[in-house]
């Protein structure tokens, strides 16, 4: 009794977090400055070169699951023309354990190749959308490693 | 001199002979189907007539009776009409029948080119188809003599079948190209349909030619068949000379023939012979035509259209959908919405 008692006290704080994220954050990679966030997104960052990470943070409604959402964002970004870099959504899992899906696209803004990528994760009833795009040529490997740590740092707030 | 030689031999022949019979009536030999009678005896019993008819013919080189006439009458550029001794038309003389005159005997496909062996002179190669004792000793002597050049050489008749795909507007050139080529190798057109074109290709040039045609198109089935007929062609030739020679001696033997049942009974075999002998001379031109030249039929067909090119398709048509979900919150996502920084005043 008293072991169950305990356990709902230490789960208690993580469901309400999770029922109250309505802004999801991750920590900004070195050499990023983090931006004022808008309306759109619960976080915003941008690097010297103008390659941007941005969080969003939506209401997981019509209520669906990860790969819902995943296949969603997906169907939704090729009709509007981004072109899929990878065959499959890559998984991914976030530092506090959330799973997570990644989309690569490529598109082309200003007569300059772009890269575009949205890693997609669902907690509850929130859907958490980390976006990072910038020219693909300053999408090096070294950003890229860098948007790919933040990435798992996300942290629904 | 107007008397020609036949008329002269039935004249005296009958003379002879009655006085042979009379005298040795039994001594005719008798070589199935024929009957023979012995030159000698003619000439012994026969007296100065047969004589003199005998050694006309035998002056004549013991060929065809017509020879005998011609060297009797003269010059004379038509042979004897109605002569009983004329060999139907077309029949094969001592040289032009004979595949001693025909010129040429092909070569391999693919073998440089070879003087063509020129069997003239030829012997019969055996016995096997003289049938007669009289002939052993010429076909002995034959047979001592040197092989013709052509027995070390293989007849054989090649035909080819060649496939090929080209464009449907180049279709009627290509066929034009393929004769050309056969024209460049010596050849020749031999037929041409809507989608067929035979040509007759010298035998050894015959692969060369093949591989010159199948550069004009996409080859897609190329057939060659050989058939060896350098046996039959030799057989053929021995059965001519053994023919000729057994021509000859009927001839012999119509010039003593003492009666007129002797004589139909060997201008019969003449017929006999010479109808044989038609044969194979026709039997032997056509394989000396036909190995010296070997057919080439290319079917020429119009390539397939190939497939029309893929156009690049928007994704909307790559993903058609028929709603947009319910989702306000996508019409903002995106590198534009993303990648505009919020100005600071």
């Amino acid at each position: 009794m008293i072991s169950h008692t305990l356990r709902a006290l230490l789960f208690a704080p993580l469901l309400l977090a999770l029922a109250c994220t309505h802004g999801a954050k991750v920590s900004a990679p070195d050499g990023f400055a983090e931006l004022e966030p808008g309306e759109e997104y619960s976080y915003r960052a941008t690097s010297a070169s103008g390659v941007v990470i941005g969080v969003r943070t939506e209401d997981n409604d019509p209520n669906g699951n990860l790969e819902f959402w995943t296949a969603a964002l997906d169907y939704k970004l090729q009709k509007a023309g981004y072109a899929p870099m990878d065959k499959a959504a890559s998984k991914v899992k976030s530092d506090a354990g959330m799973d997570g899906r990644r989309l690569r696209y490529e598109i082309q803004r200003n007569g300059r190749p772009h890269e575009y990528w949205v890693t997609v994760f669902v907690a509850g009833d929130s859907v958490v959308v980390v976006e990072a795009a910038g020219d693909q040529a300053f999408f090096d490997g070294a950003t890229q490693k860098q948007i790919d740590v933040a990435v798992r740092t996300v942290k629904l707030g | 001199m107007s008397f020609r030689c036949s008329t002269l031999a039935r004249h005296i022949r009958p003379k002879v002979d009655q006085q042979a019979k009379s005298r040795v009536p039994h001594q005719i030999e008798r070589e199935a189907p024929l009957k023979r009678v012995s030159l000698a005896r003619g000439i012994h019993r026969g007296g100065t007539l047969a004589a003199i008819a005998l050694m006309l013919v035998a002056g004549c080189g013991g060929s065809a009776p017509q020879a005998a006439d011609y060297a009797m009458q003269g010059p004379s550029p038509s042979p004897p009409p109605g002569a009983p001794m004329d060999m139907p038309a077309g029949a094969p003389s001592e040289d032009a029948g004979a595949p001693a005159s025909e010129p040429t005997a092909p070569a391999q496909p693919g073998a440089p080119s070879q003087p063509a062996p020129s069997p003239a002179g030829k012997a019969p190669k055996s016995a096997s188809h003289a049938g007669s004792s009289a002939s052993a000793p010429q076909n002995a002597k034959s047979a001592s003599t040197d092989k013709p050049k052509s027995q070390s050489r293989s007849l054989i008749l090649y035909t080819g079948d060649v496939a090929m795909t080209v464009d449907a507007d180049a279709k009627a050139s290509t066929m034009d190209s393929i004769v050309d080529v056969a024209e460049t190798f010596g050849g020749h057109l031999a037929g041409r349909a809507q989608d067929t074109v035979k040509v007759k290709i010298p035998s050894d040039r015959f692969r060369e030619a093949v591989q010159k045609i199948g550069k004009l198109g996409d080859v897609t089935s190329e057939n060659v068949n050989a058939d060896d007929v350098t046996a039959e062609y030799h057989d053929l030739e021995v059965r001519i000379e053994n023919l000729k020679a057994t021509r000859k001696r009927l001839e012999e033997f119509l010039a003593k023939a003492g009666t007129i049942n002797d004589m139909l009974t060997v201008e019969r075999e003449l017929e006999r012979v010479a109808k044989e002998m038609d044969t194979i001379v026709g039997r032997l031109r056509f394989l000396r035509e036909h190995t010296a030249f070997s057919v080439l039929t290319v079917r020429v067909t119009a390539r397939p259209k190939a497939p029309p090119p893929v156009v690049a398709t928007t994704t909307t048509t790559a993903l058609p959908r028929a709603i947009d979900l319910p989702v306000s919150w996508f019409a903002s996502l995106g590198v534009d919405k993303l990648l505009s920084l919020p100005s600071k005043k």
